[in-house]
């Protein structure tokens, strides 16, 4: 699933380990779904968004809608 | 917020990692070699064949370089890079798996100790007999604390390294469904040794911590 987590996290100037910190995830957790190895959990997703404050949908694209 | 977005693992310089990584690697092997001066000079002093003051010394300097590199280990932060923020849940995590690495440690050092009343020295890598009340206790210890840490551990990881350990563990099922039946057939049929249950356990669990390292890495 592609996210716009990275762009988002660059354009609010944090490193993966200030975003893993406000998750309460690992960095790794942070870079795996940046890089799409790792689609996040619906509970997780919508930490980010709220984190983010924006519509889940604007930050994840299922790719298949 | 710092301003630093280019922090991440795919972006630090090599040169610090290496000699990280090589701290890490003098600083474990002084504490396994310590550990080891421990546990003969303990054992020593049990059968009554060390110099009081010799095993004393021994016992003292042993004892301090544990702890000293113990400490040393701990401080170089082997599970992350020094000097990111971590998370409150990645903080919890690294102190259990700290503490089930030290409980495995203390367990190795009082099976060899037990190994070693029998005349044993590489217990934890044969097959002898070693005496009942000892292997009862490390057992009742193993079987305790075992549930009791990967149930703490298994409540504070996040799901990524949730789903690295999940993938891991079902490596490791498959390599026992494998290495188990074809071993014991190959035992029947007089091609290979008999089964050892231990070399099987701890193929299986390289395999599952190989799988789930790979899996975390990012």
């Amino acid at each position: 699933m592609k996210n716009r987590l990275r762009v988002l996290r660059a354009e609010r100037e944090w490193s993966q380990a200030e975003l893993a910190v406000q998750l309460d995830v690992s960095r790794q957790a942070v870079n795996a779904i940046e890089t799409g190895k790792h689609d996040p959990s619906l509970p997780l997703a919508f930490r980010i968004a709220r984190l983010f404050d924006m519509p889940i949908e604007d930050i994840f694209d299922d790719e298949q809608a | 917020m710092m301003n630093k977005p280019d922090i991440d693992a795919e972006n630090s310089s090599l040169r610090p990692a290496v000699l990280r990584v090589t701290k890490l690697v003098i600083a474990s092997a002084l504490f396994l070699f310590s550990a080891g001066l421990v546990t003969g000079g303990t054992m020593a002093v049990v059968d009554g064949t060390a110099n009081p003051l010799k095993a004393a010394g021994i016992l003292s300097v042993g004892t301090l370089i544990v702890v000293a590199s113990g400490w040393w280990f701990w401080k170089l932060k082997p599970l992350g890079p020094a000097d990111e923020p971590i998370s409150a849940s990645t903080r919890r995590t690294r102190r259990y798996f700290a503490l089930s690495l030290g409980f495995g440690v203390l367990l190795g050092m009082g099976f060899a100790m037990s190994g070693l009343i029998n005349g044993d020295p590489a217990s934890l890598l044969s097959n002898e007999a070693i005496p009942r009340t000892p292997a009862l206790a490390l057992s009742a210890a193993y079987i305790v604390a075992l549930p009791i840490l990967g149930w703490l551990w298994h409540r504070s990881i996040d799901e990524h390294e949730n789903a690295a350990n999940s993938k891991g563990a079902l490596a490791g099922i498959y390599a026992y469904s494998m290495i188990a039946p074809v071993w014991w057939v190959g035992e029947r049929a007089g091609y290979l040794p008999p089964q050892q249950p231990m070399t099987v356990f701890v193929i299986v669990m390289i395999v599952w911590g190989l799988v789930w390292a790979v899996s975390r890495r990012a």
